[in-house]
């Protein structure tokens, strides 16, 4: 991909806290110009670690790559992000109105300028109302459009917004998604840096995952998920036979497969020349989303006396992505914890 | 770039606007120069409201408004009361800039953080610029028209009592940046501030004393050349004579033998004097001028006679009273204030010269750490 059309290059980003905690070991990640990408991790990965790197709060211990064709630290290039940090601390004496006036400043807008802005956003993110009181006074989710609007005051090419609906009710995320989603229509590179797996799943053109300072995936979430994707077939066996019956009419469905039974007794076996197969309960597994693979199965199972209740093409979620990269539900916990005995959170 | 600079210092106004602290300092200030403006002096009396005294020390109306200002408005308000109350509110400022989550929305924009650090520095003397500016309108204004003086030179408070903030505030940045606490950057400061203080009391009193001995030394040496004098008039043996000598120039020799004794204990006493002085002095010279400082204003107001002076207690090294020289030896307010007018009238650039050279390097260390630091 020509480094032009890349909003975020990056080859080499490594810190070390102390000489001994490796927050972020080598990140490589691109992100391009125009689409919302949403990096993952669990507690402690090294996310806003990384984030901050990118917009000189922390000073990397190496970092090869460029943010706008700039390269990482270059304060100009800075004039044309914005930035939402997470539990961002507005100054309290300061209305909604002065918070987006006073960062529209130090983003160097010049005065007419930046009043007009303030009144524009605070329109968008719904605050117009609001925008005459005191920061003092608003509520979380309040705080969180008032951040998004600051971050949106210099008309930014790439915005990075670190945990956007953190503590913001149904209505307000859902209010945001809209918003991250205009910025995208208005040609603004979005970097979402989230927990909530399931919202940028409904926003994110890509994702990256980030395990313990390493991205260890990064693409769209069809490209991340291709080998997972399969079809699933729900089976109940023709009476008067039972359930306990269907492993072996599985059996006699596909007499040329040799059947294994894993621990967790799943029953597991792969097509001559097709794809694998499973039967966990009354469920048929199918390594393909190709319906014409599909047909000749079902018919097999419809001859050995399998009557078809259910066929369903089945994506796996990015919880479902993030939860096996990261080694189980489990996991998400564990990873943290590692990090955060040592003091650092990502 | 200025607009950046405006919105910081805007930033800052607004802060203070918001601390009932500020308010406070002000409301204070505003009711000490009341008082002050409710003094009336005429030549024979003195009134406070309906109360009147004599006037007994003879001062002048103008003279006299001059000695109060600098006594209460200057030496007790500005130097105590407003700078406690100073430090108290301006201690949270750099803590409060370094939280998370506040501290990334700055750094995050296009400005260095040098720059960010140093325009965030002085917006924070904002508090006592104010201040004084207010202060100094109403002292001139109640100078002028109660006490008939109208001096513009009062308006220098504005610059002098901020420069001699900035040396504690610059104490203050660098431990807010280094402890992100607000509690240990005031209690710090208030410490280093009262050393200071201390520094500055203990050496002015050994100068004081300097000063004294020397005046004893010289009278000594004086009161011995007379007894010499006297000695040589009555002594009209011939030499190598082993006749007895008077009854008055046995007198007058044992006296020249008791001031010979009392000038080699004034000269070693002196010589420990020097010795700490100088000790303290060398400490004062790397420390800011606090008092110093502060007295520069004192310096354009009130006149070297009009000088208040701290009259030591009569010590063992002063001359006792002497019938024959009653006026040396009673009068140690001269040599009083002979020590305060030194003070005074050190040089501008040792006083100015070195403080702000601490301030610089602490606020280069600051800096430093600012600029380095991970947040």
């Amino acid at each position: 991909m020509n480094a032009s059309e890349l909003a975020i290059d990056l080859a080499h980003v490594a810190k070390t806290y102390g000489g001994r905690v490796h927050a972020l070991q080598g990140v490589a990640m691109q992100v391009r110009r125009g689409e919302i990408f949403g990096l993952l991790g669990p507690n402690g990965a090294g996310k806003s670690t990384l984030v901050k790197i990118l917009m000189t709060v922390v000073r990397p211990s190496r970092a090869e790559g460029y943010i706008l064709g700039a390269p990482i630290g270059d304060k100009a290039t800075l004039a044309r992000v914005g930035y939402l940090p997470e539990n961002h601390r507005f100054p309290r004496y300061l209305t909604g109105r002065q918070t987006l006036t006073f960062f529209g400043a130090l983003a160097k807008l010049d005065r007419p300028l930046r009043h007009r802005r303030a009144a524009k956003l605070l329109d968008t993110v719904g605050m117009a109302a609001w925008a005459d009181r005191k920061v003092g006074t608003y509520s979380k989710g309040m705080m969180q459009r008032i951040g998004i609007a600051q971050a949106l005051m210099n008309s930014p090419e790439l915005v990075l917004l670190d945990e956007p609906t953190d503590g913001v009710d149904p209505i307000g995320r859902r209010d945001i998604r809209e918003v991250l989603t205009r910025m995208k229509q208005e040609g603004r590179t979005v970097f979402v840096n989230s927990h909530l797996l399931s919202e940028l799943e409904a926003i994110s053109d890509r994702v990256a995952i980030l395990v313990q300072g390493r991205i260890v995936k990064q693409g769209t979430l069809d490209e991340l998920t291709i080998t997972k994707q399969r079809y699933e077939i729900d089976v109940a066996p023709a009476p008067p036979l039972e359930p306990i019956a269907l492993p072996a009419l599985a059996r006699a469905a596909f007499p040329a497969i040799a059947w294994q039974t894993r621990e967790d007794g799943v029953l597991r076996g792969q097509i001559p020349d097709g794809p694998w197969i499973e039967l966990e309960y009354s469920t048929f597994r199918l390594g393909t989303i190709d319906p014409i693979t599909l047909q000749p199965i079902l018919d097999a199972l419809r001859v050995a006396g399998l009557i078809i209740r259910r066929v369903q093409q089945v994506r796996p979620s990015l919880e479902d992505l993030f939860l096996e990269t990261i080694g189980g539900p489990n996991a998400s916990h564990a990873a943290g914890a590692a990090l955060e005995v040592a003091g650092v959170r990502g | 770039m200025m607009n950046q600079t405006l919105a910081i210092f805007a930033d800052a106004y607004r802060e203070l606007n918001h601390k009932k602290l500020f308010w406070i300092t002000l409301g204070l200030s505003g009711a000490l120069m009341a008082i002050f403006a409710l003094f009336g002096v005429s030549d024979d009396y003195v009134t406070f409201l309906w109360y009147h005294w004599t006037n007994v020390f003879g001062l002048t109306p103008a003279g006299a408004y001059r000695v109060i200002f600098s006594l209460a408005a200057i030496g007790f308000w500005l130097t105590w009361g407003a700078t406690f109350l100073a430090l108290v509110s301006t201690s949270g400022i750099f803590p409060d800039f370094l939280t998370a989550g506040s501290i990334d929305l700055y750094l995050c924009k296009p400005i260095g953080r040098l720059r960010l650090f140093l325009t965030k520095y002085f917006a924070g003397l904002l508090f006592v610029a104010l201040q004084v500016t207010a202060f100094s309108v109403v002292s001139f204004l109640v100078m002028g028209f109660r006490g008939g003086i109208w001096a513009p030179s009062i308006f220098l408070a504005i610059p002098i009592v901020t420069v001699y903030f900035s040396y504690l505030f610059s104490i203050q940045v660098f431990v807010g940046v280094w402890t992100r606490s607000t509690i240990a950057s005031f209690l710090v400061t208030a410490l280093c501030f009262l050393l200071f203080f201390g520094v500055h009391w203990i050496e002015s009193r050994l100068l004081m004393l300097e000063t004294t001995l020397h005046s004893q030394t010289t009278f000594l040496d004086g009161r011995l050349k007379s007894v010499e004098g006297r000695i040589a008039a009555l002594d009209t043996r011939p030499a190598g004579s082993t006749e007895p000598a008077s009854t008055r120039l046995e007198t007058a020799l044992r006296q020249r033998e008791e001031l010979r004794a009392r000038r080699e204990s004034v000269d070693t006493f002196l010589a420990n004097i020097d010795f700490w002085h100088n000790i303290l002095w060398g400490v004062k010279t790397v420390f800011p001028k606090t008092s110093e400082t502060v007295n520069l204003l004192d310096l354009y107001l009130v006149q070297d006679d009009e000088v208040p002076a701290v009259v030591p207690r009569r010590g063992r090294f002063q001359t006792p009273p002497d019938p024959e020289d009653p006026a040396n030896v009673e009068d140690r307010t001269a040599e009083a204030r002979a020590a305060a007018v030194a003070v005074r009238h050190r040089s501008l650039g040792w006083v100015l010269g070195t403080s702000l050279l601490f301030e610089g390097v602490v606020v280069a260390l600051a800096a430093w750490i600012f600029c380095r630091r991970d947040y």
